[in-house]
């Protein structure tokens, strides 16, 4: 006989949805049940007035678009995570080697960062009785990003519930948060375990105490190299520890797992753009204002400045996360300014605050995540300024119409 | 002298359906009604009961606040049907139509008498005959209020959409009547009569037009809607208003004027991918939508839309087509559910963003149905609504002001120019009805103002 097993399932799911309906046996996980199903088959709702006709993009597109934005710095940064694991021990570094090796570091770190999560996404679900919002999706693939490969897992687990919970429900769910959510999660390992987060030796997958490490292996991120020298030599310094800017744009360098690679943050930002789906405005903006504020402090360093205060901006938009938190974090819709003047503004504000917590504050070398939280605490307000202009204009304008 | 207002900002609709440019006569409908609905905020007081016998012209209903506004029946028979729905609120006045049209006589006037009429005489004679309600004001879209004087009038020839009867097409023939009604609304006030006309109207009764200030419009949907033109040509001030009347319904207040008797006829257009025989109907206000879809529709299970698919009633089979409304859309109801549709490259759907495959493709048509296309989520996505705004609102700032009950921000942010062209609902991938948000604010502003 020939049944067609796809319609077979669009019939045993609609046989279980009493159940789940009001008054049925599983009542209380209609949200489980709502996103098991709308991700099967795309909802029968009908418009209810007018406009009787939708437009196709609706929130499952669009965040499963951002996930496919995300996966080459994903991919490239796990070939990175082995690339760095394999060659501070000396071993073949040939390319199959190199993405096993990684996959075995941050495969583990994805799926707890997805599980951990998920588990509270269906608890706020089920409790508050809203769907199982498809954020999600982007959040549990973005925090995992952030962190070094070393990693312990339990911390991602504590990490991902702080940023569900406190960063995005208990705000009241996706589109009502103010912080971004993984970076809300990753602010909070930064400031609770420091020592596995930052320095020189969270960076590579090796476990100093049992692995065999190669002579002269530093472990230390190119940024940290560059902060701890002195004077304009800072490329030399950079070059002396083995980054070049080819490296750096690739994306063989230490660092988080997803943020080494330049180039394929700019990939997923050409996703994200030409779908329409990132704020180009955000991005360009974030450049311009991390560009703008390398030129100031390269005029402003002295003789007896660190090594930073000298590095050309190219070599900042190429180091630490800045690429990864500009096209993925500072573009997060929810947390980002909402209007377009006020996109730019925040961009702009983002970029230049990056540059002078990596050059004037001696406390971290990197500043992408703190400038994108504080923006994020801020854009409210960029908003409401925007929005005052907004009013004036339309007072102006009101004042000299009639043909 | 024309001069030109290009729209920039809203969206051509890529939908399937369009009619063919003729008209044709429908049968003569078995039962026309008249729908309280179609016009707002107009509280009805009920003047006559089932089984009464009508003419055309017979008052139905008058408005409770104002009880010179009276509502019209628009045909001649007996009352069938008083159609009422939650909490005994008056949908539908039915009449069934008996043998040949007997009219209420308001006095017929020649055409000199006709333009000597005082403003006072006319409004009165407007207002006794029921042509009053032809004319409606902005802000609120509602029927104009007699007491007021207008700052200006505009007169909407334009179809609404792709789908609608162009006054264009309709109006050949029509130059007499419809260049009294110009010179007939120019005398509602002391400001100018402004003509919305099509970028490429030909219709002498458009083109040669005298007393009025013309305008050609000319960009996507909603460009034709007279709530967007006013916006762009006449803003109301702070405290005025501005009053429009379609192309049909001043055709309409014209021949009521010179004939004194109720003008029912009216041209729509019968079209929408679930129509197969599309086309440009004469027939009556407030008609059976039966009339006009009997045999000329798929079958299947199918929305009736009275009015643009964007803005416009969804009527059920049985239903009438709307006082103000030219068309009829039909489209099916989109209940097919797609296996892992949000994997899929979407080569057949229809989006404005570009996350689809067919955005780059640049496919002309979709034969769209009725499906939500996603389900229900928090606002996320910014910056989309304002793109396809045809008046300069920011829809989802709009929109919280609204959640906020903050009157003074909702008016700062223009609420009042809302078109309601239905642009910023339809693109919302977050499927929020943003633009019945909107309504709700302007309902509350006229509350309380």
């Amino acid at each position: 006989m020939n049944v067609n097993p796809i319609k077979l399932l669009e019939e045993k799911l609609e046989a279980a949805r009493p159940l789940f309906e009001k008054g049925g046996k599983f009542e209380i996980f209609f949200p489980l049940y709502e996103a098991k199903e709308t991700f099967l088959f795309s909802p029968a709702t009908v418009t209810a007035a007018g406009p009787h006709v939708r437009d196709a993009l609706d929130m499952k597109r669009l965040m499963i678009l951002v996930v496919v934005a995300i996966l080459p710095t994903f991919f490239a940064g796990s070939y990175n995570v082995g690339l760095q694991a394999l060659a501070a021990q000396g071993l073949p570094t040939d390319p199959v080697s190199c993405m096993l090796k990684g996959l075995m570091a941050t495969v583990p770190i994805v799926i707890v960062s997805y599980a951990a999560g998920g588990i509270w996404e269906v608890l706020f679900a089920v409790v508050r009785r809203h769907e199982i919002n498809e954020g999600f999706l982007v959040t549990g693939l973005l925090f995992p990003l952030t962190l070094p490969p070393s990693i312990p897992l339990w911390m991602v687990a504590l990490g991902i519930s702080f940023g569900v919970v406190l960063g995005k429900e208990v705000f009241g769910g996706t589109g009502m948060n103010v912080l971004n959510p993984a970076l809300t999660a990753r602010a909070f390992v930064f400031f609770a375990y420091p020592a596995a987060i930052s320095g020189d030796k969270v960076w590579t997958w090796v476990n100093p105490a049992k692995d065999k490490l190669v002579d002269g292996y530093s472990g230390a991120t190119p940024l940290l190299v560059a902060a701890g020298s002195k004077g304009p030599q800072v490329v030399a310094a950079l070059t002396d520890a083995g980054f070049t800017m080819k490296q750096a744009f690739l994306g063989s360098i230490p660092g988080s797992i997803g943020e080494t690679s330049t180039l394929a943050c700019l990939a997923g930002a050409y996703i994200l753009v030409a779908t329409g789906v990132g704020s180009w405005r955000i991005m360009v903006s974030c450049v311009a204002g991390a560009l703008g504020m390398a030129v100031v402090m390269n005029a402003a360093a002295g003789p007896e400045s660190a090594g930073i205060m000298f590095l050309p901006g190219v070599w900042h938009l190429m180091l630490g996360g800045f690429m990864f938190g500009t096209v993925f974090m500072a573009t997060d819709p929810v947390s980002a300014a909402r209007t377009k003047r006020g996109k730019v503004i925040y961009g702009l504000l983002i970029g230049a605050l990056v540059i002078l917590i990596r050059t004037v504050n001696p406390a971290y070398p990197e500043g992408m995540m703190l400038a994108i939280l504080f923006l994020n605490i801020l854009a409210p307000l960029i908003d409401y300024a925007v929005m005052q202009g907004h009013f004036a204009k339309r007072k102006a304008w009101r004042g000299a119409s009639n043909v | 002298m024309a001069s030109t207002i290009s729209i920039r900002r809203g969206l051509d609709l890529k939908i399937a359906g369009r009619p063919a440019y003729k008209i044709v006569d429908a049968p003569r409908p078995a039962r026309t009604a008249l729908q309280p609905g179609d016009f707002r905020y107009f509280r009805p007081r009920l003047l006559v009961r089932e089984g009464d016998a009508v003419k055309a012209g017979t008052p139905l209903l008058e408005s409770k606040d104002d009880a010179r506004v009276v509502l019209v029946s628009p045909a001649s028979g007996t009352i069938e049907q008083i159609h009422r729905g939650e909490r005994r609120k008056l949908l539908e006045i039915v009449v069934a139509l008996a043998g040949e049209d007997a009219f209420e006589e308001f006095g017929a006037l020649d055409d000199s008498d006709a333009r000597a009429l005082t403003r006072e005489a006319l409004v009165e004679k407007l207002l006794k005959g029921g042509a009053w309600s032809l004319i409606r004001r902005r802000p609120f879209a509602c029927i104009a209020n007699p007491d007021e004087r207008p700052q200006s009038v505009l007169i909407c020839a334009t179809p609404q959409d792709a789908f609608d009867a162009d006054p264009d097409l309709v109006l050949r023939g029509e130059e007499k009547d419809f260049q009294l009604g110009l010179d007939l609304a120019a005398k509602l006030t002391d400001g100018p009569v402004f003509l919305a006309v099509p970028e490429n109207a030909v219709s002498p009764a458009l083109t040669a037009a005298t007393g009025v200030r013309t305008l050609r419009f000319s960009g996507p949907y909603p460009a034709g809607d007279p709530a967007v033109q006013i916006y762009h040509a006449c803003p109301p001030k702070a405290k005025e208003s501005v009053w429009y009347l379609r192309a049909q319904d001043l055709l309409a207040l014209a021949r009521f004027v010179r004939t004194g008797r109720v003008s029912p006829e009216r041209v729509v257009a019968l079209g929408g991918p679930a129509a197969t025989e599309r086309q440009l109907f004469r027939t009556r206000l407030g008609a059976s939508a039966q009339s006009l879809t009997e045999g000329r529709c798929e079958p299947g299970e199918l929305r009736l839309v009275s009015g643009s698919v964007m803005n416009g009633r969804k009527i059920p089979r049985t239903g009438f087509i709307g006082f103000y409304d030219t068309a009829l859309f039909a489209l099916k109801e989109g209940r097919e559910r797609e296996f892992l549709s949000f994997f899929r490259p979407g080569l057949d759907k229809y989006t404005v963003s570009s996350t689809c495959l067919s955005s780059f493709l640049g496919k002309a048509e979709y034969a769209l149905d009725t499906n939500l296309q996603g389900s229900l989520r928090n606002f996320v996505q910014s910056g989309i609504y304002e793109d396809v705004c045809p008046v300069g609102i920011w829809p989802d700032q709009t929109a919280k002001a609204v959640m906020a009950g903050d009157i003074e921000e909702m008016e700062k942010h223009g609420i009042l120019d809302c078109a309601d062209c239905g642009l910023c609902t339809f693109v919302c991938p977050s499927k929020i009805e943003v633009g019945a948000i909107l309504r709700r604010g302007i309902d509350l502003i006229r509350k309380e103002g």
